[in-house]
């Protein structure tokens, strides 16, 4: 349904040559999954949180991605505010298991997560943990609605509900996705009432020397308390050898 | 009293100076040397003044100060610092303060290809629980009892630290050079050893001439307390400990030749076998017996800590949503009072299994149970029972995206009876600023129970936090 914010942000995707025709909304979904071809990715990310009356609040955050086989490890680290800063957070994701921990600098010790905290706000954010991890394509069920232009892009407009409703925070996510490059532009959430409640949108999409595009900066607007957050992909690089000692619990304990 | 501070040693003292001339050249050196920490003042109020060796309100001001530099790659130098001065105004209406500045933790951090060395003073964590019975390498600050920041709920010690990483294990070796005591106060304050309570007890008795002088906070006419000399032989500790993580489950053991957290009092012979021949419970027999033959008894007691033995092992694991956590360690052997103030080493048997859950709308939940076991044991123990059972627990939720989070926590000793019952409103001003009120109830029977002894401190506080 939705695969994720950072593997959405961090992605970069290939180009394909032409417009798929004929795609059910299930391919469709399949190819923007198959198209994230980064196997590693760094970045340093600046996510500000805005309130309804406009006060700002800023986190920083530097973050490691790795492709391991059908699974993936990521790794982020605080670097501000002042009160979060040094906490960590380390996942490893393997298809049908999932394990997160978290480092907890004033403690100095190092936490398993129980899966009940991933529908919770990502600090503060409008993001939730589960929107970090990889979600399978065979987890819901796609419909393509209908394809519209947006913003001068063609793009897809499929409809994904969860296979099982107790797995997923969300009832429906409906996203249009760019039949150029398979990259998810914009999307709406609907929790459990079915109610639209969060709005995600895309507002630079750059283009690297490899042919790869990158997300640098997305926005999740929550419309029942009209908070926001901007994710801003500061400084990144993908495809570039990340040690697999950084995706320890002995680095995650490193402030 | 004052609060008491370590002495370490000359060679303890070269150490630490070198690492902050290290941590100066690194400054020179690095392209970053990040510097944080925060301001803080806490009022705490107590909701009702039973007797005048409380403080009916404290004013508790803290600067931490924490500066690291990463000169080269692998090498990682830490140094911060404590800083405080709080008032007090006594339950008579005077005005009493004490201040505290000190290096909290100052360490050299080494990492090679399958190893991390450090050095210096510092804290360590072990352990899986949230209330770990296995990390006992740091001893605790007792002197706000349950309600300090937890960056300041361990004393940081001098040690040398490695960690040896084989595959996914950790082995870990600690070796601490010298004795650091717990922080604490016997007397004097709300949280001291002696309560209020009980000071207004002893003198209110018999025994209140020669008390005074102890509730005074000059224990000294009265007794001493004997720490371990700063030489390796005699104060030295160590242990290792050996953690994983393995098919969704971690695990560790660990061992530790170390400290008693606080010192055991060892009562004069001849003032117990008075005691003995007294009627009445407990504090009956102390009231009977006069100041007069109190000071004939001097010293009335030893305080010295003492070594022990702590074995541990620690589980983690997540079943669907739920978190489960688990601790058994063996200690041995502990020092234990009778009620007739004698002590009697036994051996204690803990265990603990936890919980956490996050339910519908966002709402977490924390439960532990504790049991400690005294094996063989005597029959006569003061407040122990041979088995004891404690729960404790949390539940809090985040509102207004994370910026106010309201907490209830809980503490229930199952076998005496006492408790405590905390709830906390923290509001998040900005990033930097942070607002947090509670009201923090104990309670329990005075007379046999570890929290009942403090049961007239049930208090309020606001405090404010500034972090950069």
């Amino acid at each position: 349904m939705w695969k994720g914010l950072f593997l959405f942000l961090m992605s970069s995707v290939l180009l394909l040559p032409g417009t798929a025709l004929g795609l059910t909304g299930e391919e469709i979904i399949k190819k923007v999954i198959d198209r994230e071809t980064s196997n590693t990715t760094q970045a340093k990310i600046k996510m500000t949180l805005t309130d309804r009356k406009g006060a700002k609040r800023v986190r920083d955050i530097l973050s490691y991605y790795k492709k391991y086989g059908k699974g993936s490890k990521s790794f982020i680290r605080f670097l501000s505010p002042p009160d979060v800063k040094g906490m960590g957070f380390l996942h490893w994701e393997q298809p049908g298991k999932d394990e997160q921990f978290i480092y907890l600098p004033e403690l100095k010790r190092v936490r398993r997560v129980a899966g009940g905290q991933r529908k919770k706000s990502f600090f503060g954010s409008d993001f939730t943990h589960q929107d970090m991890e990889r979600r399978e394509a065979d987890a819901d069920n796609h419909t393509l609605l209908k394809e519209e232009s947006v913003e001068g892009h063609e793009t897809y407009v499929v409809e994904s509900t969860p296979k099982n409703v107790e797995d997923s925070q969300y009832s429906k996510v409906i996203q249009w996705i760019r039949k150029d490059n398979f990259i998810p532009i914009k999307a709406d959430l609907y929790n459990k009432e079915g109610k639209l409640f969060k709005k995600l949108t895309v507002e630079g999409l750059e283009k690297n020397e490899d042919g790869t595009w990158t997300v640098k900066t997305s926005r999740m607007v929550n419309l029942l308390n009209e908070h926001q957050t901007e994710v801003e992909l500061v400084e990144h690089t993908t495809n570039k050898p990340i040690a697999d000692s950084i995706f320890s619990e002995r680095n995650l304990a490193k402030e | 009293m004052a609060f008491r501070h370590s002495q370490p040693c000359p060679l303890f003292r070269a150490l630490l100076l070198l690492i902050f001339a290290q941590f100066l050249y690194a400054q020179a050196l690095a392209d970053e040397t990040e510097v944080g920490g925060f301001l803080s003042s806490k009022l705490v109020p107590l909701f009702e003044t039973t007797n005048s060796f409380q403080d009916t309100l404290e004013l508790r001001n803290k600067l931490y100060l924490k500066a690291s530099a990463q000169p080269s790659d692998g090498t990682r130098l830490l140094l911060s610092g404590r800083f405080e001065y709080n008032g007090f105004l006594k339950g008579d209406g005077k005005g009493d303060y004490n201040h505290l500045s000190q290096v909290h933790e100052a360490y050299a951090s080494l990492s090679f290809q399958s190893f991390d060395l450090n050095l210096g003073q510092k804290k360590i964590s072990w352990g899986k629980a949230d209330l770990s019975i296995v990390d006992n390498v740091n001893p605790p600050d007792l002197t706000e009892l349950y309600f300090i920041e937890e960056e300041f709920s361990k004393v940081p010690v001098p040690m040398a630290q490695v960690d040896y990483f084989p595959g996914d294990l950790k082995v870990e070796g600690v070796f601490l050079p010298f004795f650091t005591p717990a922080r604490f106060t016997i007397t004097g304050r709300n949280w001291s050893l002696i309560s209020p309570q009980l000071q207004d007890l002893f003198a209110g008795c018999g025994a209140g001439e020669a008390g005074e002088e102890l509730l005074g906070g000059d224990y000294t006419s009265l007794g001493k307390i004997e720490y371990p000399k700063d030489d390796i032989v005699s104060s030295s500790s160590f242990g290792a400990r050996v953690s994983g993580s393995r098919g969704g489950f971690d695990f560790g053991a660990s061992y530790l030749y170390g400290w008693e957290p606080l010192p055991t009092f060892y009562f004069n012979p001849d003032f117990l076998r008075q005691l003995r021949n007294q009627r009445g419970d407990l504090f009956d027999k102390l009231c009977s017996i006069s100041a007069l033959d109190v000071a004939a008894f001097y010293p009335l007691f030893e305080a010295r800590p003492r070594r022990i033995n702590h074995a541990g092992l620690e589980f983690a694991t997540t079943v669907e949503d739920v978190g489960l956590r688990a601790e058994v360690s063996g200690t041995f052997l502990r020092g234990l009072m009778t009620e007739d103030l004698e002590v009697v080493e036994k051996p204690l048997l803990q265990w603990t299994v936890g919980a956490d859950y996050t339910f519908p709308w966002d709402i977490y939940g924390n439960a532990q149970f504790m049991q400690m076991i005294v094996l063989y044991y005597p029959g006569d123990l003061f407040i122990i029972r041979q088995v004891n059972n404690t729960i404790v627990g949390y539940v809090r939720r985040p509102f207004y995206n994370d910026k106010l989070h309201p907490e209830l926590r809980g503490m229930y000793n199952m076998t005496q009876g006492d408790f405590y019952l905390s709830f906390q409103l923290a509001y998040d001003w900005t990033d930097a600023l942070k607002v947090t009120g509670a009201v923090n109830i104990l309670g329990g029977p005075w007379e046999s129970s570890f929290l009942g002894f403090y049961s007239d401190n049930s208090h309020a506080s606001l405090q404010l936090r500034y972090s950069f």
